[in-house]
């Protein structure tokens, strides 16, 4: 049986329209939403239960969320603090576990592995009320360093997993060469692994900065007032005459810009990174 | 050689820290689990009833609600997130400029905060003036006037696609990957032998794919099971207990009833399940692929 060569060519138009169409679907879904959350920051109050789309802008949002009586600046402040010690003292530590989990003949070595990734199946709120009656025994509830402590442990088992994948396809003759040159081991670690994994070591740090700047529950546990990070100061626009959706959104955008500009700086190593460590 | 030392030196701080975030809060909230201890009345922990936490659990109809809800709200994230993003995933998997732009973009749902999200969806779905309100009104008349947060079956959709919304991009862009991995040959000789695009994809993509989707399968029921966020900002279990997740029941249990042996016995049961869930899955992988 032979087809046509003219419905051939009109079925390959329609199919091809129709995938456009189907993209053009995707888009819409994952960003009218964001668009809207944009939309609505920027709007005077009196627009924002309307579906109105040309209003005048307004920063009337942003300076309230800044002024008091919310006073969001020392929010941000605590979120930026536990964020950067995190990454500071949580990369490093990943890094050179990866480092010998990926290079050195270990015994246990599947079991630790295993152990590592089956941490990610604890549920975090069993991780939670332990830490909340250690801390508030130790007079630590409401102060960053727990907030770090927490994020470290949350940390740490996804930074190895997806450095050691990176690390894993790294060859290692350049290392040797160094070695029979006489870099001590550890220089070759500071010095070669760190240049050679940059693109990986950047990346597991944009994903751990995503997961430390977002985290909600325990901040939301164990911070009352001076500890509290952006995410949960969202819940204090939770007032009891109902939200104030325009601050809320102002709010959002402050709290979601600086991981969406870090995230599309290592697109191109992200998802590859995730699951190399897996895969292989 | 002193690699040999420093193999352990290297991985001790890693081990130190994974082992407080385990063994400790592991240990520790089974023995807070057989103690009878509300925070409210008392800063110590109080008398020691053995497993009777566990007992009451068993009896409670509040915790086989959430077991139930959370299976349900598992299952259903899992299966329609799979299969959702790995249509958008052969959609998205051809290499024209257009739709590398498309791939680069598409992370930045990922990026975004899940408890903004919660609060926004529900800014969202107000019947009066949400915008997800009046277009699926627009799209689907019979949808116009639902209170989505008010009717519990509405309430757990509305869950569902939150966390739809924020995982499909991330296990699409990792399906994504894999079906772009393949070697080309395969699928031009399937064409040449007049496959249809659809024995194609059953024969040949899937399971070549099999390693990459079982990998999707763990993070997506791990990032289903850990959510948290959302059901704060934007259901709070509700309406009922129709939403209230075990996560959420146990936070609950803990932190605004202050009932902690309770709480740490009901996150203990929680805990198993996810245990039994997680070596399951293991062995699959181990099974498919070799693993270093």
């Amino acid at each position: 049986m032979s087809t046509p060569a003219g419905t051939n060519r009109a079925f390959k138009t329609v199919y091809s329209c129709l995938e456009y169409l189907a993209v053009a679907i995707i888009v819409l879904i994952f960003f009218v939403p964001i668009a809207w959350i944009v939309l609505t920051a920027f709007k005077p109050s009196q627009d924002v239960y309307t579906l109105k789309l040309f209003f005048t802008p307004t920063l009337a949002n942003f300076r309230a969320i800044f002024s008091y009586p919310l006073d969001f600046g020392p929010y941000l402040l605590n979120s930026f603090i536990v964020t950067t010690a995190t990454l500071v003292i949580g990369i490093p530590i990943s890094l050179f576990a990866a480092y010998s989990l990926s290079r050195f003949k270990i015994a246990g070595k599947q079991g630790l592995l295993f152990w590592i990734l089956s941490t990610q199946f604890i549920p975090p709120v069993i991780i939670a009320l332990p830490f909340f009656i250690l801390f508030r025994n130790l007079g630590l509830l409401d102060t960053r360093i727990s907030l770090i402590i927490v994020n470290l442990c949350i940390i740490i088992p996804f930074a190895i997993w997806l450095i050691k994948g990176f690390l894993d396809g790294i060859p290692t003759d350049i290392e040797e060469a160094a070695l029979i040159d006489g870099c001590s081991r550890f220089g070759v670690l500071t010095r070669i692994i760190v240049a050679l994994a940059k693109p990986g070591i950047l990346t597991a740090t944009v994903f751990c900065f995503v997961l430390s700047w977002n985290e909600f529950m325990f901040p939301l546990i164990l911070s009352r007032q001076n500890a509290t990070t952006l995410p949960v100061a969202l819940m204090l626009l939770n007032a009891e005459k109902g939200v104030i959706w325009e601050q809320m959104a102002a709010a959002g955008i402050v709290l979601v810009i600086p991981s969406v500009i870090l995230v599309l700086l290592v697109r191109k190593h992200f998802v590859q990174g995730l699951t190399l460590g897996a895969l292989d | 050689m002193r690699d040999k030392y420093l193999k352990y030196i290297l991985l001790l701080p890693a081990l130190i820290v994974i082992a407080a975030t385990s063994f400790y809060p592991f240990i520790q909230s089974f023995w807070i689990s057989l103690h009878n201890w509300n925070l409210m009345n008392s800063l110590t922990m109080g008398p020691f009833i053995g497993l009777s936490n566990y007992v009451q659990a068993f009896h409670d109809s509040g915790f086989w609600n959430s077991v139930k809800v959370t299976l349900i709200f598992t299952g259903l994230t899992v299966v329609l997130s799979l299969t959702i993003s790995m249509a958008i995933a052969l959609l998205l998997s051809k290499n024209k400029p257009y739709l590398s732009v498309i791939r680069g973009l598409l992370i930045i749902p990922f990026a975004m905060s899940p408890a903004l999200i919660g609060f926004s969806w529900r800014f969202m779905l107000n019947p009066e003036y949400g915008l997800f309100s009046k277009l699926l009104g627009a799209v689907f008349p019979p949808l116009a006037n639902v209170q989505w947060l008010g009717q519990p079956t509405y309430a757990m959709v509305a869950l569902v696609s939150v966390i739809l919304w924020m995982w499909i991009p991330f296990i699409s862009l990792t399906l994504v990957s894999g079906r772009m991995s393949l070697p080309g040959d395969v699928f031009e000789a399937a064409r040449v032998d007049g496959a249809s695009p659809f024995q194609t994809f059953i024969h040949i993509t899937l399971p070549l794919l099999r390693p990459i989707i079982l990998i999707a399968v763990i993070l997506q029921t791990m990032f289903a099971l850990k959510a948290f966020d959302p059901v704060v900002t934007l259901t709070q279990g509700g309406p009922g207990v129709s939403t209230s997740i075990l996560n959420y029941s146990v936070y609950q249990t803990a932190f605004q009833f202050f009932n902690m042996g309770y709480a740490s016995a009901l996150g203990y049961l929680l805990a198993v399940i996810l245990v039994i869930l997680a070596a399951f899955y293991m062995r699959l992988l181990v099974k498919g692929e070799g693993w270093r």
